[in-house]
């Protein structure tokens, strides 16, 4: 609360989000937080053997940066979906930036609600691709 | 192959307690330092049962409630050593918090292939509900398995 609508335009982009580079230690971390044990993740021998050349970060570790992304710009309980497409493995070192444009507005009585494209990129090489849609509240505009 | 009868499946039911220790790791591990996502005082403070799980938190959930998919995967036909994670969406109603019981239920959403079928995908549909009976989240998984 406390923003009015002028604080939101269709073309305005999202505060992006850059992380530093990915090290085994975050997977290691993701592994234990997320629950997803897969192994290619963090045992660099078992990658090898599934013919990679390392480790890769996992999917939803950098779909939780994308939201995180989003939280960070329209509140803790502001998602009301978030859909992504995985387009890209991310690898040991990469330097993630998420960023997010916002493309559609609908203003209710009390709320706003925000559609956002969203991408998380390393360079020119994209991981994820997708879009969120965000409820928030708004003072009425004067 | 996969068992295109196979849609409209349901997979086994899980069951997730939301362990605010879990949380906080999940939320170290990905940077989340918003103190509604680690502290319990600052969630409460925020009108929230205790501290919230961040929106991707519920696939992690239903990994935890179900344990190992790989009995689940034979059965419908997938080669575990073959998936990658193609899509993920969310839908999210209510807000998950630590504490609360949440029961998945789970139907193959869908199973169709690309390429005559070098590229299969398995579309997984989870529906989160929360100890009051109401529809916390739904989440929608796609995973493509390379032939």
């Amino acid at each position: 609360m406390g923003k009015t609508l002028d604080a939101y335009a269709v073309g305005d982009q999202v505060p992006p989000l850059k992380l530093p580079a990915l090290t085994r230690h975050t997977l290691a971390l993701y592994c234990g937080g997320s629950g997803d044990h897969n192994p290619i993740h963090t045992d660099i021998d078992y990658a090898r053997k599934s013919g990679l050349e390392d480790v890769i970060g996992h999917g939803m570790l950098t779909m939780a940066y994308v939201a995180r992304m989003v939280t960070d710009f329209a509140g803790p309980a502001a998602v009301r979906n978030l859909n992504v497409r995985f387009v890209g493995m991310a690898k040991i070192g990469d330097e993630i930036v998420c960023k997010g444009r916002l493309e559609e507005r609908t203003i209710g009585e009390n709320e706003v609600t925000l559609t956002l494209s969203v991408t998380a990129s390393v360079g020119e090489r994209q991981l994820v691709a997708g879009e969120a849609l965000v409820a928030i509240g708004v003072e009425p505009a004067a | 192959m996969m068992d295109k009868t196979k849609i409209g499946f349901m997979l086994p039911a899980a069951q997730a307690r939301v362990e605010a220790g879990q949380l906080k790791l999940f939320s170290k591990a990905t940077g989340q330092t918003d103190p509604v996502y680690l502290n319990s005082e600052a969630a409460q403070a925020a009108g929230y049962r205790d501290i919230l799980a961040p929106p991707t938190f519920v696939t992690c959930l239903y990994m935890l409630g179900r344990g190992d998919p790989a009995p689940a995967y034979k059965a419908l036909g997938v080669r575990m050593e073959r998936v990658l994670h193609a899509e993920q969406r969310f839908e999210l109603h209510e807000p998950i918090c630590a504490g609360d019981d949440i029961s998945f239920e789970t139907k193959v959403a869908d199973i169709f292939s690309k390429k005559d079928g070098a590229l299969e995908f398995l579309v997984q549909e989870s529906k989160a509900l929360n100890q009051f009976g109401r529809h916390a989240a739904t989440a929608l998984q796609t995973i493509v398995v390379r032939n």
